[in-house]
């Protein structure tokens, strides 16, 4: 028994509600005008909560980047000799078991069939720069190797901060972002379908700062599905272009080889 | 960059407007994932104070958003 079921429509909002409750609120919900208003105030609120993302991260990445966290299934950042594991990056979109979060506040506040939503997860690892605070678990998050989704954690936690901007490169046709967070210090790498590289090369991404210097970020390595989804060791302040070289093993100090894609900061 | 982060510590500045028992409700069921079931059991509250406080929580955080603007 339900004292008030208008009590619900906060825990509503913030996806909170016991199954039971969530079906009982959406039946109460369109006969009333009060819950439904303030239903759209909080979203409203929410979603400046859930950062103010300038740009949303491509649909299909972030899919796969949510669907394998959620998964738990592997690290797809450095890992190139991995064998084929259900659940992975890439797959996830042609499964069509991640949900694109195509609207920020529809995306907060959107009920999933269990848990939080994926991008509530993805909010849940940004908190913890957003609120400076508390490291809180995660409700009915799949038994994850943490350790493993650490790297996709990391990726998340960029992508998921307030200032994080998406920079789509251009890197011989394959999709691919840098994703980079000036009040994080950090900038994320994320690819798809990447070739890999020749024999005795890397690729490198380089910092372009004003001057035209440039300056290493890391080197990144294609996993054997050619997906990458990392951050990297450097900083992106003060940037005005990335451009991603092929290089000998390990990196260079500065950059030796062919320029393969570029993006604009 | 400086736009965003100005919406940031707005945002940042309604949060804090919020009282603590407010806040952590909300961090918990919003940021962390939790249902308010969760919630109230992480809290040592019952269900019923759960239920308002994230209720309350947001109703401070757009009030405090609305001032602002």
């Amino acid at each position: 028994v339900t004292p008030d079921i208008h009590d619900l429509v906060g825990a509503y909002c913030v996806d909170a509600l016991e199954p039971a409750e969530h079906a009982a609120f959406e039946a109460h919900l369109p006969g009333c005008p009060d819950c439904r208003e303030e239903v759209a105030a909080n979203r409203e609120a929410l979603a400046a909560l859930a950062g103010a993302h300038p740009v949303l991260p491509p649909a299909g990445i972030v899919d796969a980047v949510l669907a394998e966290v959620r998964g738990g299934t592997k690290k797809a950042g450095t890992t190139p000799d991995a064998g084929p594991a259900p659940g992975r990056l890439g797959a996830a979109p042609a499964q069509g078991d991640a949900e694109a979060p195509d609207a920020r506040a529809g995306a907060a506040t959107r009920r999933r069939d269990r848990g939080p939503s994926a991008w509530l997860a993805a909010a849940a690892v940004g908190a913890l720069l957003f609120a400076g605070g508390v490291v809180v678990g995660r409700a009915g998050a799949p038994a994850a190797d943490v350790a493993e989704s650490a790297a996709m954690s990391s990726v998340l936690a960029v992508a998921s901060a307030a200032d994080a901007h998406v920079l789509p490169v251009d890197l011989m046709g394959a999709p691919s972002r840098v994703i980079m967070s000036q009040e994080m210090g950090k900038v994320a790498f994320v690819a798809e379908d990447l070739p890999t590289p020749a024999k005795g090369q890397c690729y490198q991404v380089w910092k372009v700062t004003a001057d035209g210097s440039k300056e290493s970020v890391g080197v990144v390595t294609p996993d054997a599905d050619g997906h990458i989804a990392v951050v990297l060791e450097g900083a992106g302040d003060g940037a005005t272009e990335f451009v991603i070289t092929l290089e000998p093993p390990g990196g260079s100090k500065q950059p030796t080889g062919d320029m393969v894609g570029s993006a604009a900061a | 960059v400086v736009e965003l982060r100005a919406e940031h510590r707005r945002v940042r500045l309604a949060m804090d407007g919020l009282s603590r028992l407010q806040r952590e409700a909300l961090e918990l069921a919003f940021l962390g994932g939790l249902t308010h079931t969760e919630v109230a059991a992480r809290l040592d509250i019952p269900l019923g104070t759960a239920k308002t406080r994230i209720r309350d929580a947001l109703r401070a955080l757009r009030t405090a958003l609305e001032e602002d603007l």
